[in-house]
C-alpha cells in the first residue's frame, strides 16, 4: 500500500513539474528537435518518388505543365494588381503604409494523424507570437495559424485541419469569397459560395483579408473541383493546397498584418 | 534519482525521434509508434513499471504537445499501460517471439479500442469530426510498423539486456 502511494505521489509531483516547466522544457526539446525534423523532412522530399511512383503519368504531366503556366500568368495578374492597388493606396492616403514583420521559426514536432493537423515551432510570446498569427512558407503560402502560443513556443494549426476556417477570395473575374474549410485529409472545402458567383477549376484562392491577423493575397491553393446543386443554396467547392507543409522544415510567422 | 533521469532522458529521446523525425518522414513512416514497440519491449524483458511509465508517459507527452491522433490521449495511454502491464505480468510469456508479438498485439489493441472509444464519443457530438475510414488506415499501418519494430528488437534483446543492465537503467526480468 505504502509502495503504491509513493508512486501516486511522485507521479502526482511530476505532473506538476511538467506542467509548471512545460514552456521551458518545450524550449530546451526544441533545440534538440529541430535536427531530426530537418533529416525527416531531407529524407521525404529526397525520397518521395519512391512513394509516389505510379501517381505521374505523361498525361498528368502535361496537365501540370499547363496548369503550372495558367498559374504564372494569374501570379503575374496578381502582382500587377497589387502593385496597382498599392500606388492607389499611397495616392489616396488612405491608410499610413506599414510592412510585414515576419518572424522565422523552426518546426519541432509534427502530428502524425489525417484528424488533426497540428505542428509546433521553436518561437513563441516572447518572440512576440500571438493566437491568429498566420503561418506562411515560400513566397507566401498559408500552411496554417497560430492555434496555441505557449512563452517560448506555439501550436499551428494547418489550413488543411478540420476545425480550420479561413476567410478567402477568389481570383477570377467576380473576385468571389467564400469560407475555407478544413477537410480530413489534405484538401480544403470552400463553402457557402452563391449560385450566381461563376467559379471554375484552375483559379487561385488567396486570403481575403476578412479575418483578424490574416492580411489579404496569402496564397492558400488552387480550385480543382466545384459542386453546383440548385437545390442547395450555395455551391461548394474542393480546394487542394499549392504546397505540402511535410516538405518544409522552417515557416515564417506573420505577426502583423501588413497593408497589401 | 539517477535511475529516474535516465528513464527521462530515455523517454524524451525516443519521443523527439518519434515525433520529429519520423513524423517527417514520407509515406506510413509516420505512423510508427516507436514508444509503444520499445515500451511492450521493456515491460516483456526488462521492467514492467519502466515499461508502462514509458507508454504512460507517451500520452502526456502528446497531449502536452498538441500531436494528439486522437483528444485526451493521456487517458488512451494510461490505460493502455494498465493493461500491457497485467498481460505481461500474467497471460504471455517472453520466452518466445510469438508472446513478445503477442503482447505488442494486445497492447496496441488496447490502445485502439479506447482511442476508438473517445473518437465515438466525438462522433456522436459530431460525426463530420471523424473519418473512420482513415483511422482504419492509420490503425492498419501503425499496428503493421509496431510488429516490425518488435520484430527488429527480439533478435537483440540479450545485447540490450545487457547495455541497459550496466547502465543501472531497469532492473532485468527473469524469463517466464
Amino acid at each position: 500500500m505504502k509502495k503504491y502511494l509513493r508512486i501516486i505521489l511522485l507521479a502526482a509531483a511530476l505532473l506538476l513539474a511538467v506542467l509548471f516547466f512545460q514552456p521551458y522544457i518545450g524550449r530546451v526539446l526544441g533545440y534538440a528537435q529541430s535536427p531530426f525534423v530537418q533529416a525527416g523532412t531531407w529524407i521525404k522530399t529526397h525520397t518521395d518518388f519512391i512513394f509516389e511512383r505510379g501517381e505521374y503519368t505523361p498525361a498528368k504531366f502535361a496537365a501540370l505543365e499547363q496548369q503550372r503556366l495558367s498559374l504564372a500568368f494569374e501570379a503575374a495578374e496578381l502582382i500587377a494588381l497589387r502593385q496597382e492597388n498599392s500606388l492607389l493606396r499611397q495616392q489616396l492616403a488612405f491608410v499610413e503604409r506599414r510592412y510585414l514583420t515576419v518572424k522565422t521559426a523552426e518546426i519541432t514536432s509534427r502530428s502524425v494523424s489525417k484528424h488533426a493537423t497540428h505542428f509546433t515551432i521553436n518561437q513563441g510570446r516572447a518572440d512576440g507570437l500571438a493566437v491568429g498569427n498566420p503561418v506562411v512558407v515560400g513566397d507566401g503560402n498559408l500552411v496554417g495559424k497560430i492555434s496555441l502560443v505557449n512563452q517560448y513556443s506555439a501550436v499551428v494549426t494547418g489550413i488543411t485541419d478540420l476545425n480550420l476556417a479561413t476567410p478567402v477570395s477568389l481570383l477570377n473575374t467576380n473576385r468571389t469569397i467564400g469560407i475555407a474549410q478544413g477537410t480530413i485529409g489534405d484538401l480544403l472545402n470552400l463553402n457557402f459560395i452563391p449560385h450566381d458567383e461563376n467559379i471554375a477549376i484552375n483559379d487561385l484562392v488567396v486570403t481575403s483579408g476578412l479575418e483578424e491577423f490574416v492580411p489579404s493575397g496569402l496564397l492558400v491553393g488552387i480550385i480543382t473541383a466545384v459542386a453546383s446543386d440548385p437545390n442547395q443554396p450555395f455551391q461548394t467547392a474542393i480546394i487542394e493546397p499549392l504546397i505540402s507543409i511535410s516538405d518544409y522544415s522552417l515557416v515564417s510567422v506573420i505577426i502583423n498584418q501588413p497593408d497589401l | 534519482m539517477i535511475r529516474l533521469a535516465v528513464f527521462t532522458l530515455a523517454f524524451l529521446g525516443l519521443a523527439i525521434i518519434q515525433n520529429s523525425f519520423f513524423a517527417s518522414l514520407p509515406g506510413v513512416l509516420p505512423l510508427w509508434p516507436l514508444i509503444l514497440a520499445v515500451g511492450v519491449y521493456l515491460l516483456q524483458h526488462q521492467s514492467l513499471t519502466a515499461g508502462a511509465w514509458l507508454i504512460a508517459a507517451n500520452g502526456l507527452f502528446l497531449d502536452l504537445f498538441h500531436l494528439q491522433m486522437v483528444p485526451a490521449e493521456t487517458i488512451s495511454y494510461l490505460l493502455t499501460a494498465l493493461a500491457a502491464a497485467y498481460s505481461a505480468k500474467h497471460v504471455f510469456s517472453n520466452r518466445s517471439l510469438y508472446g513478445v508479438l503477442a503482447c505488442g498485439s494486445a497492447t496496441f489493441g488496447v490502445l485502439k479500442l479506447s482511442q476508438m472509444a473517445i473518437l465515438g464519443l466525438v462522433w456522436l457530438r459530431e460525426a463530420e469530426q471523424v473519418d473512420w475510414t482513415v483511422f482504419s488506415r492509420e490503425t492498419f499501418w501503425s499496428g503493421i510498423l509496431l510488429m516490425i519494430g518488435l520484430l527488429l528488437l527480439f533478435p537483440f534483446a540479450v545485447r540490450i539486456k545487457k547495455l541497459l543492465h550496466k547502465s543501472f537503467f531497469v532492473s532485468q526480468r527473469d524469463t517466464f
